[in-house]
């Protein structure tokens, strides 16, 4: 690449560039010297939302950078393992973030006291290490209530046994009895199969598993069982079993008889089809989506 | 702590040295860093595993100790504070005669020259608790050694402590001395109700406790330990490594490779008659009982080779 630049284009730049008049202070005497501007901190405002506030002990109201050895709090103690186990995800969550933003206060300020060859940083150490304590007691409660979960799916022979158990219970309940076993059935179906008792609680993406599908079957099928026990007109001409989830989901959704009616009219129209397995959780997600809107708009 | 890591990477671990190691370059380095009229502290550091708290060790500021060595031996003063670091105490009344750097000056101090709290050895005190008996005379007991048992809830200290009886006599108890300074709330405590409110209930087996995303900050996905796959030192450590041959075991294997390979056949009748005549003159020929009894038992015994020979056997014939 050459660098030829023709000559006669630099001069027009010049020319072009080139000022008019000249350049002149004009009368010196007349300009008055204003006071210097020390080089301080008092000098420029910091907007007391700056984040970087969160890195100070009180806030926007820290008085200074470096909190003495005494002035470091170390009356509290940490949290124990028994006060944790009764917490929530959602509390310990916060929790933990509490103490990280603890600590990062801490470790700005044992940084600040290196530079400036500050050695007494003992209490602030002392200080972090309960905090490291409490952050290690979080995760270990996690933990355990992970393991729980991940051991609990293995019990699937218990599981069964109970749910038989439940069955024969609940279709030889009385009549006086079946009220408190239907609010039994509905904790039952939330307890082992993450039905949510609640429509408007439902996660579509999260909470339509295969789980819910079993939950679905044990429950409508259970449900029909005793509603054809009581009413053998009906047991006559209802043939089983149920078909699908598209049977099945009335009766989560609406009481027996409803449902009994809503299938039986299913089947007279034909549209009582048995799904692929590829299209339970779409017909499901989709199903639930139209009874939780009907239900706000019955709200409403 | 966490924050200076870096900083820890380029520095001598004097910690992880074996203890005569540490120790001289414990002494190197008081040497070569303070002027010798400033002299730091003199006892050995303990090494940060092996270290044990205050109530670990069954003692407490405010208590009270008999010193058994040193200048102030006999006596009973109470406690300052416990260093876990040196497993030493600072207890009133033991000084030493310091000269101190400036910089280390505290208000009203004119020289130099000052007394200065001495940690002695926690090995040279023990463990004192004063009694009064119902004349309202003052006598102490001093426990040679002590033991921690059970635990309650002292209310003083805000945690749970261990019960300190005098060894071998479970009926003499030294209470927990009162805190120095009384345990108050502060910004960083959380209040009573707070805590103890219940906000988690096992409702569900089938939901998992906590988002999935969380999961991975609980457990290392990346652990060495759910690697699959050695790494090629790991493969080296667990296969001895493959011995060079010697020119004669070269030469002794060529010549094995050339001889012909070995044919299992069954004996000829010929050959078992043999045998078998053999076999029973020797027999008849026996007369003790004793050893008649232990060749028929010797007979029952198999040998695993008469076995691999007659597998070989079979082998060799079904090719055939």
């Amino acid at each position: 690449m050459s660098m030829r630049i023709p000559v006669r284009t630099l001069s027009s730049c010049v020319a072009n560039l080139a000022r008019a008049k000249k350049l002149s202070f004009g009368d010196l005497s007349k300009v008055q010297l204003r006071e210097p501007i020390v080089p301080t901190h008092k000098n420029f405002d910091v907007s007391p939302d700056h984040p970087l506030w969160a890195f100070f002990p009180e806030g926007n109201k820290s008085e200074s950078a470096l909190r003495g050895s005494d002035e470091v709090e170390l009356n509290s103690r940490e949290w124990t393992f028994p006060e944790l186990r009764r917490k929530s995800f959602e509390d310990l969550h916060r929790l933990w973030y509490l103490t990280l933003k603890e600590r990062n206060i801490l470790a700005r300020e044992v940084r600040l006291a290196e530079a400036l060859r500050y050695s007494r940083t003992q209490q602030h150490e002392a200080l972090d290490e309960k905090l490291v304590t409490v952050q290690k007691r979080i995760k270990q409660v996690l933990l355990e209530r992970q393991v729980a979960y991940e051991r609990v799916q293995t019990f699937t022979e218990q599981q069964q046994a109970y749910l038989a158990e439940f069955e024969e219970r609940y279709l030889n309940a009385g009549a006086d009895e079946i009220v408190s076993y239907n609010e039994k059935l509905v904790r039952l179906q939330y307890a082992l199969f993450g039905i949510q008792p609640q429509l408007q609680d439902y996660n579509l993406e999260e909470d339509i598993n295969i789980k819910f599908v079993n939950g679905l079957s044990y429950v409508s099928n259970l449900k029909l069982k005793r509603y054809l026990d009581r009413n053998p007109n009906v047991a006559k001409t209802f043939e089983l079993p149920l078909n699908g989830v598209v049977e099945e989901l009335p009766f989560l959704l609406r009481g027996v008889d409803e449902a009994v009616e809503e299938v039986q009219a299913l089947r007279e129209s034909g549209e009582n089809v048995k799904l692929d397995k590829i299209q339970v959780f779409p017909f499901l997600r989709s199903a639930l989506a139209n009874a939780i809107e009907q239900e706000q708009q019955e709200f409403q | 702590m966490s924050w200076n890591t870096a900083k820890k990477r380029f520095q001598r671990d004097i910690e992880s040295l074996p203890t005569r190691l540490r120790e001289y370059y414990q002494r190197e380095l008081n040497a070569r860093y303070t002027l010798p009229t400033f002299e730091g502290a003199q006892l050995p550091t303990i090494p940060a595993p092996k270290r044990k708290t205050n109530v670990q060790k069954g003692i407490a500021p405010g208590d009270l100790v008999y010193i058994t060595e040193g200048e102030k031996k006999g006596t009973v003063t109470s406690v300052f504070h416990y260093n876990p670091s040196n497993d030493a105490v600072l207890v009133a009344n033991v000084t030493e005669k310091r000269i101190t750097p400036k910089t280390t000056w505290v208000d009203n101090q004119n020289s130099h020259y000052v007394d200065y709290p001495k940690y002695i050895p926690h090995s040279s005190v023990k463990l004192a608790g004063k009694d009064r008996d119902d004349s309202g005379k003052v006598s102490y007991v001093v426990a040679d050694e002590i033991v921690l048992k059970d635990k309650y809830y002292d209310d003083r200290y805000r945690s749970w402590l261990p019960r300190r009886f005098v060894k071998h006599h479970d009926t003499i108890e030294i209470p927990w001395p009162n805190p120095p300074t009384a345990f108050e709330d502060d910004s960083l405590s959380t209040p009573e109700l707070a805590v103890l409110e219940k906000t988690y209930e096992l409702q569900t087996i089938a939901k998992p406790p906590f988002p999935k995303a969380a999961l991975d900050q609980l457990r290392n996905p990346y652990s060495r330990h759910k690697k699959r796959v050695l790494s090629e030192l790991q493969a080296r450590r667990l296969n001895s490594p493959e011995m060079p041959l010697s020119t004669e075991q070269k030469i002794y294997l060529a010549k094995q490779a050339n001889k012909p390979k070995k044919v299992y056949t069954n004996l000829s009748e010929e050959i078992k008659d043999f045998i078998g005549d053999k076999i029973a003159q020797h027999v008849n020929s026996i007369k003790e009982p004793a050893m008649l009894a232990h060749l028929e038992a010797l007979s029952k015994s198999t040998i695993p080779d008469f076995k691999k020979t007659m597998e070989n056997i079979k082998e060799n014939e079904k090719t055939q």
